[in-house]
């Protein structure tokens, strides 16, 4: 049964430069997916529509069967899905328990811990942790959002190759044990090894790769 | 995390943004409400200038046949607007006589002539009260022995002292007066006071023998009343002086003197004494346009200021509004945050303006207005009409206006500046929260 469905997604700055043609995709939660594709070829702006950041020129996107324009893009942003960004993202005047507590339906203390972060590292400021810390803290913060589809933009591209393991497999438990639908976006082959669906996109089209 | 506390976060987190930000609200906050307090407290000097200044005007009954008699004063004392305050003169020339019908020496040296019939006549002034004659106001004449004349007496005098040195004559003593004309219209008074005069007369040489000081006796209006007109037990004069509440009402007040009956009004003239206080409230009226303008100035000049600082300090936030979008926070609830974070500062900001109002606010309304009372002071006297040694500017009751901040003031800067809040963060935070979530992303990427 899928949760997230894509029919017929078009979508282009311009009337003729298209970006994305004729997206079709359907996602089950439980599994990690990756989209791979060169820089500029429109895989943020796919994670985009899926998230509700944007609408697409043509097509629908639908989460568990309602076309998410319908329900409204906020509200579809707020219940349904979190983001995990390559910058992190974090609101920089706040500790991590904060950061969390921003979209709070689970208790940030457990989820924070669950990633790695200790009880004294959740309540410095963010901009004091390390990279790998911060992007933990945006895992963290995407989890207690308690959504059942995350959408991670290059959640590895500025970590180091230890940390983005850790981050993979955090993931991948989000996927596997939490029941979550986890969408990355990225460059990395590492990642999108470690995913159940891989896909490509090329030339504004979707090619299952896995 | 509601906006609420997210607002309060960001304001105890950004310490150097957020006391930038109270201190130019407080200053706005103050600015606004010293003005609006002087603003308020110009009304309060208008009613000292009113009391102070007080307008009347003069009925001028010189070729009316039995000038102005009681009845028509009483009349006039019942018109809506007068203060009660009046002052009656009369002016007369008279022979003068011992007890015994002799005649008295007067000066002559210095006259430019003796007229015929005036060889042993002298001005009479008849005055409300003696000390209020512009003799004694204006030209130096001072009383050295007795008193002065009231309203209440009848038959009483006031001599020279070198008219009474040169008769013989001190206080107690009779003398009568006779109409120069009317040979047979004599009346006899009692010298009560002597007085002299300080400063020399400036027509010596060109004033008949009558006119000069040392032969100038002052009466009561009822005295002069018989010597004029020729009145037994009633008090006719020339001229009467009626003071008024506003002197705005003076117009109004005259056109309802000049409709009373019975009285030939085209032998009267009625002329109006308000220029003092016209002079004050001009430049009063000078001072609440000063204060109104900088009321708008500060007004427009804060809005601007603020939503400036507001569109630089939220551009640096497009980031943060980014994220809060991302994770399905409304436009709204953003919005609301923002507003918040500058309504929390306000709220403090306002709380202490207040004080630091009252503080100064009095300081600079006095300024203010001991400038508007010297303007006043100085325009009376290059008027001519120069102050008696007692209206110090402090007279004017401006020096005793109160600049302090009432409720209503402060309600209205409440108002003024929540409004500048709302208006200032809507103007600030439109272009920002206008994009799409996904195109604040794109500019923080």
């Amino acid at each position: 049964m899928s949760i997230m469905e894509l029919k017929n997604i078009w979508y282009g700055y311009d009337s003729r430069k298209k970006v994305l043609k004729g997206i079709n995709l359907m996602l089950e939660a439980g599994k990690m997916y990756a989209i791979l594709g060169p820089s500029g070829c429109g895989k943020t702006t796919l994670l985009s529509l899926m998230g509700g950041l944007d609408s697409p020129s043509q097509g629908q996107v639908f989460y568990e069967g309602q076309d998410i324009e319908k329900e409204g893009l906020s509200n579809h942003r707020k219940k349904n899905v979190a983001f995990i960004f390559q910058s992190y993202n974090l609101i920089d005047y706040l500790t991590p328990k904060e950061n969390v507590a921003l979209t709070c339906k689970l208790p940030p203390g457990p989820v924070l811990e669950k990633v790695g972060l200790t009880e004294e590292e959740s309540k410095r400021n963010v901009l004091k942790l390390s990279g790998g810390q911060q992007q933990r803290v945006a895992i963290a913060r995407a989890l207690a959002a308690d959504a059942r589809i995350i959408l991670a933009d290059e959640p590895t591209g500025n970590l180091d190759e230890e940390t983005a393991e850790e981050i993979t497999r955090i993931l991948k438990e989000c996927a596997h044990q939490m029941n979550k639908c986890v969408v990355v976006v990225t460059h990395s082959n590492e990642l999108a090894k470690e995913a159940d669906e891989v896909f490509r996109l090329k030339k504004g089209v979707l090619i299952h790769g896995k | 995390m509601n906006g609420l506390k997210r607002a309060w976060l960001h304001l105890i987190r950004k310490k150097g943004t957020s006391l930038l930000l109270f201190f130019f609200l407080l200053i706005m906050a103050t600015l606004l409400l010293i003005c609006l307090s002087i603003q308020s407290a110009t009304g309060t000097a208008n009613a000292n200038i009113k009391k102070a200044l007080m307008g009347y005007f003069t009925i001028n009954a010189k070729q009316l046949d039995g000038g102005i008699d009681e009845k028509t004063r009483e009349k006039i004392l019942e018109i809506d607007g007068l203060s009660g305050k009046y002052k009656l003169r009369t002016y007369s020339y008279a022979s003068y006589y011992d007890a015994a019908g002799n005649p008295l020496e007067i000066d002559t040296e210095g006259a430019l002539e003796i007229p015929e019939g005036y060889e042993n006549a002298g001005k009479i002034v008849a005055n409300s009260n003696s000390k209020d004659d512009t003799y004694f106001t204006e030209a130096g004449f001072e009383l050295i022995e007795g008193r002065g004349i009231t309203s209440d007496d009848k038959n009483k005098v006031l001599i020279h002292e070198d008219f009474a040195a040169r008769n013989n004559l001190s206080i107690g003593d009779t003398i009568m007066l006779g109409d120069v004309t009317e040979k047979d219209r004599i009346i006899e008074a009692t010298v009560i006071g002597i007085f002299t005069n300080t400063e020399e007369q400036d027509s010596l040489g060109v004033a008949p023998s009558y006119d000069l000081y040392d032969n100038i006796i002052f009466t009561d209006l009822s005295t002069a009343s018989y010597l004029l007109y020729g009145t037994i037990g009633k008090t006719n004069v020339e001229y009467g002086d009626f003071y008024v509440d506003d002197p705005d009402e003076l117009d109004r007040i005259m056109k309802e003197v000049q409709e009373i009956e019975d009285v030939t009004w085209e032998n009267c003239t009625l002329t109006r004494y308000d220029n003092d206080y016209q002079n004050a409230k001009e430049s009063l009226a000078g001072l609440q346009n000063i204060v109104f303008i900088a009321i708008v100035a500060v007004f427009l000049l804060s809005l601007a200021v603020l939503s400036l600082f507001l569109v630089l300090r939220l551009r640096g936030r497009i980031h943060e509004t980014g994220i809060y979008l991302a994770m399905g926070i409304s436009k709204g609830a953003v919005l609301l945050q923002y507003l918040l974070e500058v309504v929390i500062i306000a709220i403090i900001a306002l709380v202490l303006s207040y004080g630091v109002s009252s503080a100064i606010g009095n300081k600079i309304g006095h300024s203010l207005f001991s400038q508007v009372t010297t303007e006043t002071y100085e325009t009376v006297e290059l008027n001519g009409n120069e102050l008696e040694k007692t209206n110090e500017p402090e007279d004017l009751g401006l020096s005793k206006v109160e600049v302090s901040v009432s409720a209503q003031d402060y309600q209205i800067v409440w108002g003024l500046m929540m409004g500048i809040c709302i208006v200032s963060i809507t103007l600030a935070s439109y272009p920002v929260l206008k994009m799409k979530p996904k195109n604040i992303l794109s500019q923080m990427s």
